[in-house]
């Protein structure tokens, strides 16, 4: 019998089991030292073999069952991030999601630049709960304004459009510099702000603070306010940001890579075990990955410091023209019996807060009166859209007032959906919200009040 | 520690290496001390518990076997496992009274114009459920009540403590008999190349079942019993199709995690499922669905208490108060009593209706045709999914609810998430890959059956042994197929679950009983 007869499994049935057992016999007779390398290295190969197809056939199954995309940001000079355009994102982290960014970098459907002739165009600007990866991009309150605002008006023979322009961790700036460099090419008709707890409290860096993925303002001592790029400068150079740079291709184009990075990111902040060993794991390469990450070029932008000194001149011009005054005039006491972290009585640290609060709220005011004005220059009305947040948010329904306050004086139209929206203790669950993000019912709620708020402005 | 966690992924490894390389001597305290590390490192204090009723069990085990008088033995065997079901009780049921006499009180006040109608005022006590004590307290009265009826104790008490604490069952199952357990540790510890890469297999299946399938379909279950109101027809009936695929998956598959573990190990633990939902009949499905527990509740509960051996009468109530017993350990809520009462209730009918056709040969022939058993698969699948709204449901109008949408014909309301969760899920994307995962596997057993003895690959390890390659030139031909086979496709899901544990991970659901 040949040898390749024994792998044939015909044949094994039809070998006598003595005969089979006397080959096996043979097979196990001790070999020299060269035949057990060279069945080692055979070995060896076959399992890095094996593994490199498993490697290759995963990454093919998830691209064909949708999973793994769950990267959606890029490095951006100007905002600090954006989105990464013309990318499929598949969103589980709250709701689920899967939808695809569109050209424009947005999380829309594909809009084009110039607008339509006889369409309405309204721009939403906003943070996550606009942007709101939660819901497929047809549930989005941005989606369902425009289907619902061209079913009413479809006998009318109006046509209206929406665009979402919504980020995650978005603040008032970064609102501002988005309608300067990106809204405004649109020609929107009317921009809606979607406006949250916290939007004001991102405007300046906190004490300690010294990079930041997003510009911020400043004040000289002549009181003029314009943008600040030095932490985001910092926050470019930095090892994290210099990666997202370097990984761009792998985050949008490899599966595997963008899960990998998403449980890195996962563990890390739940797992002490993962964040010891892999410091540990990566402590002798770190020094290679510095030295990679030195090299990465920032100039991949293209001329973004002529972009940023536009919008720093059109900021100190803005500014010059539009009132500085104060929009909090209140003091908020504090409870009585309220104490600090440490037990002692709060009076005084809520008086820190509170000075704070104020201080980040009456600069927000000055930012909401520029892009009001930016607005009016370039053919728009702004709305601004105050979203629910839980009852105990004090100092936030107090800016809520004082926007309102600001709004009346400036002519700018307020939709305060957290008095429409039912009151929430902290973490009291909802079917309008997933985790801290509205669910489709959220979004169709929303979508109702902002049609009711924007009816006015329309028939402007 | 969780099966699903990363400290499980660098724990496991580490045990294994180190069981393998320790002398023979020191193994069974490796384990020992890697189940007791596995087990406090959620809460270190009930480790004392774990081992207090270790010993306990240990020396009561060897004078229940000391003493000839039976009256004595019953003795010490009564305490033994009123001290078991004590701590049980103290620990899983404490809150439930307190919960019961409240409401009763606050019932009966109003009912009566009572002073009480707002309860007597009982408040919980801080009591944390200690994991796996159901799991544990059933496996040391199977040990006492095994030795009352005369099998042999265990005399070395770290053989005893590895069966009480073995890290791989100790949470959830599935419930061992010592005398299987306590077998293995006579054998050489050994295991096959191939044993071993089908354990890796079976982890690797497990967290499949748990991470890509189980904990994808809880936000369905959430979304339908949070709002049971909003839901239809449709919705109620996929709702609770997804808690019963989600319970599965997650139970499985923490049991395939844990007998790959042992199978690492050289260890073997029983199969705890097998295909539940094809039964067609509810006394089939529990020999099917957590069959380990179905079976200590057959010896150590319906058969004390007369089994089928008294009146037709006797045996339902038999069956009825073993199930409802059965419901009351899986948790401390009415919810869990009522659903055992269900299917005690179902399996006495299930006996009366067998009965039948016994004395009924057309009706029998008419129940065995393919029409016949198709009926009896559909039915027995309807009782079970409704036994699991009660099972699921943290209240009983909550089960109320979700009954009124599965059995009024009705649409949903538009805030109803049921549908939108499960189509928008990676639930059908999982199932394909699940597919595919048992398809591979099933053509790997084909391979292994035909392939014989060239592929026999029974070394020891560490290490392979490398004289069973042939000396031709096929030398990769002679590779252990089926097992590279396991390690590949184990590498495949793993690589496949990186993408696939995105949301939130839920805790095992047995955990909490």
């Amino acid at each position: 019998m040949s040898p390749t007869t024994i792998f044939d499994p015909e044949v094994i049935h039809t070998i006598p089991s003595q005969q089979r057992l006397g080959r096996k016999n043979a097979l196990q007779q001790p070999r020299n030292a060269s035949q057990k390398i060279l069945a080692g290295l055979l070995v060896g190969s076959s399992v890095v073999l094996l593994f490199g197809v498993m490697l290759v056939l995963s990454e093919i199954a998830l691209g064909l069952i949708g999973l793994g995309d769950d990267e959606y940001i890029k490095v951006d000079p100007v905002l600090g991030i954006t989105h990464l355009e013309n990318k499929w994102v598949d969103f589980r982290h709250e709701g689920f999601s899967r939808a695809k960014i569109s050209s424009q970098g947005l999380r829309d459907v594909e809009h084009q630049i110039a607008k339509p002739e006889g369409v309405t165009r309204i721009a939403f600007i906003g943070d996550s709960k606009t942007q709101a990866l939660q819901v497929n991009i047809e549930d989005t309150f941005v989606r369902l304004v425009e289907k619902e605002l061209n079913s009413q008006a479809a006998s009318q023979k109006k046509k209206f459009e929406t665009i979402n322009f919504g980020m995650s961790s978005y603040g008032l700036v970064q609102y501002f510099v988005s309608f300067l460099s990106q809204v405004r090419p649109y020609s929107p008709d009317v921009t809606v702000v979607v406006y949250h707890i916290f939007d004001s409290t991102e405007n300046l860096p906190k004490f300690g603070t010294t990079s930041l993925p997003a510009p911020t303002l400043s004040l000289n001592n002549k009181d003029e306010l314009t943008i600040d790029y030095n932490f985001l400068d910092c926050w470019l150079h930095t090892d994290g940001a210099k990666y997202m740079i370097a990984s761009e291709w792998l985050r949008r184009n490899c599966h595997l890579f963008q899960a990998l990075s998403a449980d890195d990111f996962m563990l890390r902040s739940g797992s002490k075990w993962y964040m010891n060993i892999v410091s540990k794991l990566f402590a002798p390469f770190s020094g290679g990955f510095q030295n990679a990450m030195d090299n990465v070029p920032l100039a991949k932008f293209g001329d973004y410091e002529r972009r940023r000194r536009a919008i720093c001149e059109e900021t100190r011009t803005l500014d010059r023209q539009v009132s500085h005054d104060n929009i909090w005039t209140w003091t908020v006491k504090p409870r009585l019996g309220d104490k600090n972290a440490s037990g002692a009585d709060g009076k005084e640290d809520f008086k820190l807060l509170h000075d704070a609060a104020s201080a980040d709220v009456n600069l927000a005011g000055r930012v909401v009166r520029m892009l009001n004005l930016a607005c009016r220059k370039s053919g728009s009305k702004l709305v601004l859209v105050t979203l629910p947040a839980p009852d105990n948010m004090v100092f936030y329904f107090k800016e809520i007032k004082a926007l309102k306050k600001l709004a009346e004086k400036e002519g700018i139209t307020v939709i305060d959906a957290n008095a429409q929206f039912p009151s929430l203790a902290p973490m009291q669950s909802s079917p309008l919200y997933y985790r801290s993000h509205f669910s489709p019912a959220g979004h169709r709620k929303m979508a109702n009040i902002i049609i009711e708020g924007l009816k006015p402005v329309l028939n402007q | 520690m969780l099966f699903n966690s990363f400290e499980y992924l660098v724990f496991l490894p580490v045990v294994v290496l180190a069981y393998w390389l320790v002398p023979r001597q020191v193994k069974p305290v490796l384990l020992i001390a890697a189940s007791y590390f596995f087990y406090m490192y959620s809460f270190k204090v009930y480790g004392l518990l774990l081992l207090g009723l270790t010993a306990a069990n240990y020396v009561l085990g060897l004078l229940v076997s000391r003493f000839e008088r039976l009256d004595a033995r019953r003795l010490i065997l009564v305490a033994g496992i009123a001290l078991n079901l004590s701590m049980l009780a103290l620990f899983k049921y404490t809150n439930f009274i307190l919960d019961s006499i409240n409401t009763s009180c606050a019932w009966l006040g109003r009912f009566m114009a009572f002073p009480l109608d707002k309860g007597v005022g009982i408040s919980d006590l801080p009591i944390i459920l200690p994991l796996g004590i159901s799991f544990f307290v059933f496996e040391f009265i199977h040990y006492l009540v095994d030795i009352y009826k005369g099998s042999k104790p265990v005399k070395n008490p770290l053989r005893f403590a590895l069966f009480a604490s073995f890290f791989p069952s100790q949470i959830a199952g599935p419930i061992k008999r010592y005398q299987d357990f306590d077998k293995q540790l006579d054998e050489k510890p050994q295991v096959t190349f191939d044993q071993f890469s089908s354990g890796l297999f079976l982890i690797a299946q497990g967290l499949f079942k748990k991470t890509a399938l189980g904990d994808n379909l809880a936000p369905v279950v959430k979304a339908g019993f949070d709002n049971p109101n909003l839901m239809g027809t449709f919705e109620g009936w996929l709702c609770i199709t997804a808690f019963a695929f989600q319970i599965y998956y997650d139970f499985s598959g923490y049991t395939d995690i844990g007998r790959g573990s042992a199978k690492l190990l050289g260890y073997s633990l029983p199969e705890n499922f097998n295909m539940p939902y094809i039964a067609s009949s509810l006394r089939e499905f529990w020999h099917r669905w957590h069959m380990s527990l179905s079976t200590w509740l057959r010896d150590y509960l319906f058969i004390p208490l007369g089994g089928s051996r008294g009146q037709e009468a006797q045996t339902y109530a038999n069956l009825i108060t073993t199930m409802l017993l059965g419901g009351l350990w899986h948790g401390a809520s009415w919810t869990f009593v009522l659903w055992g009462l269900f299917h005690g209730v179902g399996l006495a009918i299930n006996r009366a209706w067998d009965k039948q056709l016994q004395n009924a040969p057309a009706l029998s022939r008419a129940v065995n045709s393919v029409f016949g058993l198709a009926l009896a698969h559909a039915i027995t699948l309807v009782t079970v999914l409704c036994g699991w709204v009660l099972f699921r449901a943290k209240t009983v109008p909550e089960a109320i609810g979700v009954f009124k949408a599965m059995f009024t014909p009705c649409v949903a309301q538009i805030d109803c998430e049921v549908a939108n969760a499960f189509f928008n899920s990676p639930v059908p994307a999982a199932i394909c890959v699940y597919f595919f995962i048992v398809g591979g596997a099933a053509v790997v057993k084909l391979i292994e059956r035909n392939a014989g003895d060239s592929y026999d690959s029974a070394q020891n390890l560490p290490g392979l042994d490398l004289k069973s390659f042939a000396n031709t030139r096929w030398h990769f031909a002679i590779m252990p197929l089926p097992a590279m086979a396991h390690i590949g496709f184990s590498f495949f899901i793993g690589l496949v679950l990186l993408a696939f544990c995105r949301g939130e991970s839920q805790p095992f659901i047995y955990f909490q009983f």
